[in-house]
């Protein structure tokens, strides 16, 4: 799997709690009807098809009930006639910084994405809003064959690759929040790599809200072609407005024959912002998919990174760090499907509770009659810092016949006092012990980031812990 | 409105629930509550010792916490009377001879037990379901404070359809103890609803459960441990050998409310499949509102290791004897808690 190159770069934004007035060509109102897809289909220049297809989305959408049996209570807060579901600039996609309109430009010199690009990219896809605002991919990977666009312009230019694999990883009807995303998608990433191509440096994706009320649909579909290697980086932020946000998105992995895919995650949006997102990697013979996520933000998360491991041998992996601050509910976990024999999946998530914040890890492991000699291991530790912090642990494991083997373990605890009176026996102040001890915690599977995230996340949580410890 | 009307208006399990997430719980429920109407009060037996301290009591049905209510409220309506044990102060039977409490029933039954744990005794119970049709059992162990009781659940099935719905309530008070073992053979189909709750400081609970299926069998074990109180111990394990074409599922929840600081509590679910056809369902999952606490969980799903299969066979011991050796150690880790002495005599 390539690395990313070590750089030290300049401090950006991480939290993007700012905003600039709003400046769009193009703009649907409030609400999901019918007639807002046929503004979103005729903004975009939308085939007949697409339109048709958006349609029955809609339809499933209004049909399927909410998850309200299992998913935390918060869920029914969101108002779906309160939400703007498409706001875009006039002409998206540029492929020069020099090109995007100042604010946009302002927006991501502020968090520090042109930065990253020179610094070490093969490729950024900068949404803002509904849209992309520039998209780049290094000449040499174009010449090779390597496709980095966002999905208006897959679906136009590149349908033939684009349409075989578009939702089918994750159906239509899969559930409510698919069916939404079908209906009311705009921007994210399409990605191609042709067979034998490995990339050594990361593509970067960065969502950006800038509009209040605004609902983010974004689809990405990444397709690794036999024996390719790639490393797709996504980051996201919002300002904070007293409003709810809504970020619905969907992600598709198709990792074909020996291809290796690693889709990292670092989510940190405002805390308005309803965060359900379906991350599904469809793993053939010999592939290896692996999602590493982080969680920092928004007022309800519920993201559940998986892998069907089709082929023989295939490999999933999900690592998983989330941290729950006051009033937040990060609900994440990860779910395997072992549908071939040999195949081997790993489970690793750590999450912190803060405050009042509500940490849970909802998990599946499922080994399939035909998925003999299969192989699992799920890991959750949860570390709970005050009296009113809430973690929960569901995980679902199915196992059919007598050949594969399945193994689960999950533990919740505070900081050791003890550990704590030693490090502030040696002169250290008790925010800094529990900063250390956090970090601690989560420090192995921080590590699995790219160098730039994992010196980002710490010194987020050093300032977590400054905060909360006092 | 009446207790057998009173069922309609309650939900009946079904697959949205996540308590009756697998299999047809539905079509088993369903089938129960058809067959209760015509389902008999079952009988008691037991030693003369316990019959003298033992009376009907009409108490109210419990409330089901976990999925079963229509069925409680139906079993309340056939078998309006539970059979009632108040244990006083003073040693009742022993780990070597136990008190035996037999429910026989010789068709379709409902029964109610409530059992109460006063302060100062040690209680040692066999208890024993033997049915060939469908028994449902109302079950309500209540130790009081500084009370003992260690309790063995034997579910006999009589022939090859006979079901078994076991819907237990256990209540731990203060510097009480409690051992509670269950096993199950032979029955079609048969389901465990277990909720035990520590509502006082210093208690410590021992949920244990150790069965071996085998044909087309199914065992369907949901298992809640609440936490009210400080300072208290629950460890919970479930283990299963699966043979043949045989089904378990093991639904677990420990749930620690934030007035239960300084709690210690485990689960663990482990099945041991010999079958290609065999198949296991196991959800431990945890919900912990205090911080003090230390909560764990754990679960297996795996097959003999071949490791230990080849070592005794090359030490000359047939294959068959082997599986036979191990699956009796595997379920002897759970049988020893309850019972050090005598493990493999409670299968």
């Amino acid at each position: 799997m390539p690395d990313a190159p070590r750089n030290s770069l300049p401090p950006a934004d991480t939290c993007g709690n700012f905003s600039f007035p709003e400046h769009h060509a193009f703009d649907a109102g409030y609400g999901l009807t019918e007639q807002t897809i046929d503004y979103i289909c005729s903004a975009k220049g939308e085939p007949d098809w697409l339109r048709e297809f958006r349609k029955t989305a809609l339809r499933r959408f209004r049909e399927l009930p909410m998850p309200t049996h299992w998913a935390p209570p918060e869920i029914s807060r969101i108002d779906f006639d309160a939400i703007r579901y498409y706001l875009a600039a006039p002409a998206p996609g540029r492929k020069s910084w020099e090109d995007v309109p100042a604010d946009v430009k302002r927006t991501f010199e502020r968090l520090g994405v042109p930065q990253q690009e020179r610094a070490f990219l093969a490729g950024v896809d900068a949404q803002y809003d509904s849209e992309t605002a520039y998209n780049s991919l290094r000449d040499d990977l174009a010449r090779k064959g390597v496709i980095f666009t966002n999905s208006t312009e897959a679906l136009t230019r590149y349908e033939s690759v684009f349409r075989p694999w578009f939702g089918k990883v994750i159906p239509m009807g899969d559930n409510k929040f698919s069916a939404l995303n079908h209906a009311a998608f705009s921007g994210g990433s399409f990605i191609y790599v042709p067979p034998g191509v490995k990339l050594s440096a990361p593509l970067q994706a960065y969502f950006r809200i800038n509009a209040e009320n605004l609902g983010q649909f974004e689809r990405t579909l990444i397709i690794a072609d036999a024996g390719a290697e790639l490393v797709y980086m996504e980051g996201c932020t919002a300002p904070r407005y007293s409003s709810a946000t809504l970020h619905s998105g969907v992600v598709e992995l198709v990792a074909l024959p020996g291809a290796k895919i690693q889709y990292v995650t670092v989510q940190n949006w405002a805390t308005n912002v309803y965060n359900l997102v379906i991350q599904r990697g469809l793993a053939m013979e010999d592939a290896q998919i692996r999602w590493i996520d982080c969680n920092l933000g928004s007022a309800l998360t519920m993201k559940y990174p998986a892998v069907i491991l089709r082929g023989r041998r295939a490999r999933g992996e999900v690592v998983s760090i989330s941290i729950a601050r006051d009033g937040q509910v990060q609900d994440t976990g990860a779910r395997m499907l072992h549908a071939a024999p040999g195949t081997t999946s790993n489970i690793i998530a750590k999450s912190i509770s803060i405050g009042s914040g509500r940490a849970i890890y909802r998990g599946e492991v499922s080994v399939q009659n035909n998925a003999a000699a299969a192989r699992n291991h799920t890991e959750c530790d949860a570390l709970l810092l005050n009296a009113r912090s809430r973690t929960d642990t569901y995980p679902a494991i199915t196992v059919h016949g007598d050949s594969s083997a399945v193994q689960h373990e999950a533990s919740v605890s505070q900081v050791d006092e003890e550990m704590l009176f030693y490090m502030q026996q040696r002169g250290l102040t008790r925010p800094r012990a529990m900063s250390l001890a956090v970090n601690g915690f989560i420090n192995d599977l921080v590590n699995e980031f790219p160098m730039e995230y994992s010196v980002e996340l710490r010194s987020l949580i050093d300032l977590e812990m400054e905060k909360s410890v006092g | 409105m009446t207790t057998t009307s009173q069922h309609s208006t309650v939900p009946f399990p079904d697959r949205r629930n996540e308590d009756w997430r697998f299999g047809a719980p539905l079509t088993h429920a369903r089938a129960f509550a058809d067959l209760l109407p015509g389902a008999a009060p079952a009988a008691w037996q037991t030693d003369p010792a316990v019959a003298r301290i033992s009376h009907p009591s009409s108490l109210a049905p419990l409330p089901s916490s976990i999925g079963s209510a229509a069925l409680v409220q139906l079993a309340a309506a056939r078998a309006p009377y539970a059979f009632r044990i108040s244990f006083p102060a003073g040693e009742w039977g022993c780990a070597e001879t136990p008190l035996v409490l037999r429910c026989t029933a010789q068709s379709d039954a409902v029964a109610r037990l409530h059992v109460e744990v006063l302060p100062g005794a040690c209680v040692h119970l066999a208890e024993e379901h033997t049915c060939p049709g469908a028994l449902l059992c109302l079950r309500f162990y209540d130790v009081h404070p500084g009370a003992s009781l260690f309790v063995h659940l034997r579910e006999h099935g009589v022939g090859n359809t006979s079901r078994a719905l076991n819907i237990s309530h256990l209540l731990c008070a203060a510097g009480s103890h409690l051992r509670h073992l269950t096993t199950h053979s032979t029955h079609l189909w048969a389901r465990e609803e277990t909720t035990a709750e520590i509502l006082a400081p210093d208690a410590n609970l021992l949920l244990l459960s150790a069965n071996r299926l085998n044909a087309d069998r199914w065992l369907d074990q949901h298992l809640r441990q609440i936490h009210h109180a400080p300072g208290s111990e629950s460890l919970a394990l479930y283990k299963n050998v699966l043979e043949d074409s045989s089904t378990a599922i093991f639904a677990g929840n420990i749930r620690v409310l934030p007035t239960a600081q300084d709690t210690y509590a485990y689960l663990a679910n482990h099945n041991l499949l010999l079958n290609p056809a065999a198949t296991a369902h196991s959800l431990p999952s945890l919900e912990i509102s205090a911080n003090r606490v230390r909560c764990s969980h754990g679960s297996t799903c795996a097959p003999p290791d071949p490791a230990q299969l080849f070592y005794l066979q090359s030490r000359g011991i047939p294959l068959p004897v082997t599986y036979s050796l191990l699956t009796t150690a595997f379920l002897a880790e759970v049988l020893s808690r309850f019972s050090p002495a005598r493990p493999t005599e409670l299968l």
